[in-house]
This record gives structure tokens, C-alpha cells and sequence, in this order.
């Protein structure tokens, strides 16, 4: 798969994202070049697992919402995010501060990983939100965001039909909304966005 | 106002879906709607949430990638062509794959040389009983030496079976049938290696005894040397690093007359420290004598490990 194929795979939502997922994962062999990368400064075989995992995260989302403008190969794109990551990684284990090396970066439209990561005050008030959500809601919203039609999510989700999941999807986003804006820290996170 | 368009709009500003014009506009009215901005702000955080959602599964689905690339690489690791029940079976009707050639080659010579051993240790036991006859077929030499050093007796077979796996093999190459493989080849290099010494004594004893040093002696004893370095780098490639190391320390300290073999032991000794995270002092001062040593082919190996350890340091430092 080209570089192309893969960012419309990973667009286009569904399964065809999961497959181009997991055709880096699989074929590419970057897997144990971040794992040397991370044991080589200090970390150790999960260490490794992990970053590559955060990295691909972080690749699928920056992917998904243009982030990634495809200046430079996704193979050195995915490596460097990884590297940066584990940089952060030992400077937060360190308490020390550590500036990430931008410049030894071999692409122009890298965006740093800390920048696309939420404060954990924002993440705590998501994950509170999510935890009074049902799971069925859940698995609509996330299917929906990955852009999947709503054939395949009536199909993924036993609705008798298309109609009928674009309901539930309205329904669960409203939900999710009033959740969100009966928060406590909501008011915070609004003032802070103006 | 507030319908199914409306949720879509906000959702294509957040998006920025909008052209600069809608863009403008959506903005002016949030300025003046404190409601709109609210309702702005609680679609972003809805966004972020369901974002969340996506990473957490794909995380999970990472996990199972994780778990398929190992069950690939440990497939195409499989060093016997019969992987679970080839412990079972004795060592003479394994088939030996091309990829566990190199972790077999060490055991192979040691068997070879153990065989030569055996014969020469024969001959001198022939000798001292004062029998001219020197025993050369394979008849006389059969008691003795026919025997496979691969192949163990039943009851020891069986303990290696049970053996517990080695826990220094990586986790990302290790699967059962490997663990269980790398415990057995290590077993069987101690058992090789604590005959070798018995019989290095033998021939220790024989030269003093005789006040000889023939050349058949001189050679057999380098070629114990040389198999001690192959099962030394055969603890190395096996990824036992704390074996390999004492090994290594070992060859080096009896090699004053090897000098080519000292310097591949100093070599891997010193990668050794490194793939076991041993950056003390006993590795600090092996890499300062390699790096003084412009001629030692571990000199330019040297050279990286250091120029990344100062990496490292300086990184630290900022």
C-alpha cells in the first residue's frame, strides 16, 4: 500500500482503517526499529511496545483530522512522533526539562503530540462523561466519528435500519452533550476555550 | 434553531468545515450568544470525548496487532521442524532448521571435539598401561565414544523437559517452544562443558605426569579454547547475557596466548554489558581499553556505543 492509499484508508473510516492500521503494524517492521529506539535510551521491551502504540494513536488521529498533511512519508512521520514521545517520556521520568529536538525532525508539519494530547483536567472531565454514557451510545458515537455509514452501524449494532441509527446517533450525541454540560469543571473548560 | 442542522453546523465549524465567510459569521454570532458559544463548546468537548473512545479502541486493537506480529515472528522463529513434542523425541531424529544452524554449530563442535578427546584420552590410557596395542577401530573406540553428547539419558532428558524456561529471553521473540529449546541447549552446554573440563584435566594430568607436551596436547588444549569462546557466543546469541558475561571474563582471563580470541571476548563481553544494562565500572574500564586499542575490531563498536552513551548524557544534561 502507498503512502496515499493509506491515508484514504485510514479517512475513509470502517474497516478499511483497521486494515491500514494494522498493514503498518504487521508489515512495515517499524515495530522493532521503535523498540531498539527506546531501549537504546533507557527503556525496555514494553516501553517500546507502548511508545509504538501511542504513536500510532497519534498517527490515526492526526490522520483522520488532517493534521497530517503528507509532506513527508508516514513511515518517518510515525518514527518521529514516536521518538518525541519517548524524548517526553524520559524528561517527564526524569523531571527535567528536556526540549524536544523539533529540529532534527524530518518534516515541516509536525505537530508536537503534547500539543494534540489534552490536559489531564480535560481528560478527567471526558472520561467522567463518558462513564454515565451506556455503552450502546458509546459504540454508536465511535463508529459514527470513524465514519461509518449508518447501514453499517444499524448492522454493527442489530438496528432493524439505517433511519433508525441515525435516530440513536442524534439521540446518544444530544445525551452526551448534557452530560458534558452538567459537569462541574464545564464552566472552567468554557471560559478557557475563549 | 436548535434541530438536527443546527448540530450539524456547529459540528462543521468545529471541524472547520466552513468556508472563511461562514467562518466569520459563526463567530460573530458566538460573541454576541453566549448560549451558541456554550453549545459550541460542549460539541468541541463532545468531539474530544468520542475521540477518547476511538483511542481507547484502538488501543485494545493494537493490543491484539501486538499479539498476532508475535505469533508471526515466533512461527517464523521455529528453530525444529517438530516444535512442541520435540523434546520428546531424541536428539538424532531432529531435523535441524537453517535458522538454528548458529545456535547448534557451538554444540556440534564441542561434540566433535569431545569425540577427539575421548579417542586421544583412550590412546593415553592404552599407553600408560603399558600396552603397545594402540586402539583404532571403531570396535575398541565404540565403548567410549560412540555415544552422542546430544543425546542424554532418558531420566535427564526428562528433567530438562520440566526445566523452568530462562528468563532472560526477550519477550518479543520468546515462545514456549523457544523457551523451551533455550533451556535444553543451555543444559546441554553445561553438561558438554563440565565433560570438556573433566577431560582438560585428563590431559593436564597426563602432561604432567609424563613431563610431555606433544603437539597433539598443545592443539587439543586451543581447541578447547576455541570451544569454550563458541559456547560463550552461543550464551550471547541465546540472549543468556549473565552466563555469557562470566563466560566471557573467563575466556579472557586465561587467553595470554590468544590474542585473537581475547579480543572477540572483549568484544562481546563489552556487548554483553550492554544488552544486560551493566554501565558500572567493569564495563566502563573494557570500553576504555577497547577504545584505546585502535586495532582491536571491536575499536570503531566502541566508538558507537560510547558516542551514544554521551548522547544519552548530554540529553539528560539539557
Amino acid at each position: 500500500m502507498t503512502d496515499s492509499q493509506l491515508i484514504e484508508a485510514i479517512k475513509a473510516g470502517g474497516t478499511s482503517r483497521l486494515r491500514a492500521i494494522r498493514y503498518i503494524y504487521i508489515d512495515w517492521g517499524l515495530r522493532s526499529k521503535i523498540i531498539q529506539l527506546v531501549r537504546s535510551y533507557g527503556g525496555n521491551q514494553q516501553d517500546g511496545e507502548d511508545i509504538y502504540h501511542e504513536g500510532l494513536i497519534v498517527l490515526d488521529r492526526n490522520i483522520r483530522q488532517d493534521k497530517f498533511r503528507g509532506d513527508s512519508a508516514i513511515k518517518s512521520y510515525l518514527y518521529s512522533i514516536c521518538r518525541l514521545l519517548w524524548m517526553n517520556q524520559i524528561r517527564k521520568n526524569a523531571k527535567i526539562n528536556l526540549t524536544a529536538d523539533h529540529q532534527t525532525m524530518d518534516q515541516d508539519n509536525w505537530e508536537s503530540p503534547e500539543a494534540v494530547y489534552l490536559s489531564d483536567e480535560r481528560r478527567n472531565l471526558l472520561a467522567t462523561a463518558l462513564s454515565q454514557l451506556n455503552e450502546r451510545c458509546k459504540r454508536i458515537l465511535e463508529l459514527w466519528k470513524l465514519s461509518y455509514s449508518m447501514e453499517e452501524i444499524a448492522r454493527e449494532l442489530d438496528l432493524s435500519n439505517a433511519t433508525i441509527a441515525k435516530k440513536n446517533r442524534y439521540r446518544c450525541h444530544k445525551r452526551l452533550i448534557k452530560i458534558l454540560e452538567e459537569q462541574p469543571t464545564f464552566t472552567k473548560s468554557l471560559k478557557e476555550s475563549r | 434553531m436548535k434541530n438536527l442542522g443546527f448540530f450539524e453546523n456547529i459540528e462543521r465549524y468545529i471541524n472547520n468545515d466552513l468556508t472563511t465567510d461562514q467562518k466569520r459569521t459563526y463567530e460573530e454570532a458566538m460573541a454576541n450568544d453566549p448560549e451558541l458559544a456554550q453549545m459550541v463548546e460542549a460539541h468541541r468537548l463532545a468531539s474530544q470525548a468520542i475521540d477518547l473512545l476511538i483511542e481507547q479502541s484502538l488501543r485494545v486493537d493494537l493490543k491484539k496487532m501486538n499479539q498476532e506480529y508475535k505469533r508471526q515472528r515466533a512461527k517464523a522463529k521455529q528453530p525444529l521442524s517438530v516444535a512442541s513434542k520435540s523434546e520428546a523425541i531424541p536428539s538424532t531424529t531432529r531435523t535441524i532448521s537453517p535458522s538454528s544452524k548458529s545456535r547448534w554449530m557451538p554444540l556440534l563442535v564441542a561434540a566433535s571435539l569431545f569425540i577427539c578427546l575421548s579417542y586421544f584420552g583412550l590412546q593415553w590410557l592404552t599407553q600408560q598401561d603399558g600396552a603397545t596395542h594402540v586402539a583404532t577401530t571403531t570396535e575398541q573406540i565404540e565403548p567410549t565414544t560412540h555415544k552422542d553428547p546430544l543425546q542424554l539419558p532418558a531420566e535427564e532428558t526428562g528433567t530438562l523437559v520440566s526445566t523452568e524456561t530462562p528468563t532472560s529471553i526477550s519477550e518479543d521473540e520468546a515462545s514456549t517452544t523457544e523457551e523451551r529449546m533455550a533451556s535444553t541447549t543451555a543444559n546441554r552446554k553445561e553438561e558438554i562443558e563440565r565433560k570438556i573440563a573433566l577431560k582438560k584435566k585428563e590431559i593436564e594430568a597426563a602432561q604432567k605426569a609424563n613431563g610431555q607436551s606433544s603437539e597433539t596436547i598443545a592443539d587439543a588444549t586451543k581447541e578447547l579454547f576455541k570451544s569454550d569462546y563458541d559456547m560463550a557466543y552461543g550464551l550471547y546469541q541465546d540472549k543468556q547475557y549473565d552466563k555469557a558475561i562470566a563466560k566471557f571474563k573467563k575466556i579472557i582471563a586465561n587467553s595470554n596466548n590468544d590474542k585473537h580470541y581475547k579480543h572477540l571476548a572483549e568484544g562481546y563481553l563489552l556487548l554483553s554489558y550492554v544488552a544486560n544494562k551493566e554501565t558500572k565500572e567493569p564495563f566502563q574500564k573494557l570500553l576504555a581499553d577497547i577504545l584505546k586499542d585502535e586495532k582491536h575490531p571491536f575499536h570503531s563498536k566502541a566508538q558507537t556505543i560510547k558516542l551514544t552513551m554521551d548522547g544519552i548524557l548530554k540529553k539528560l544534561s539539557e
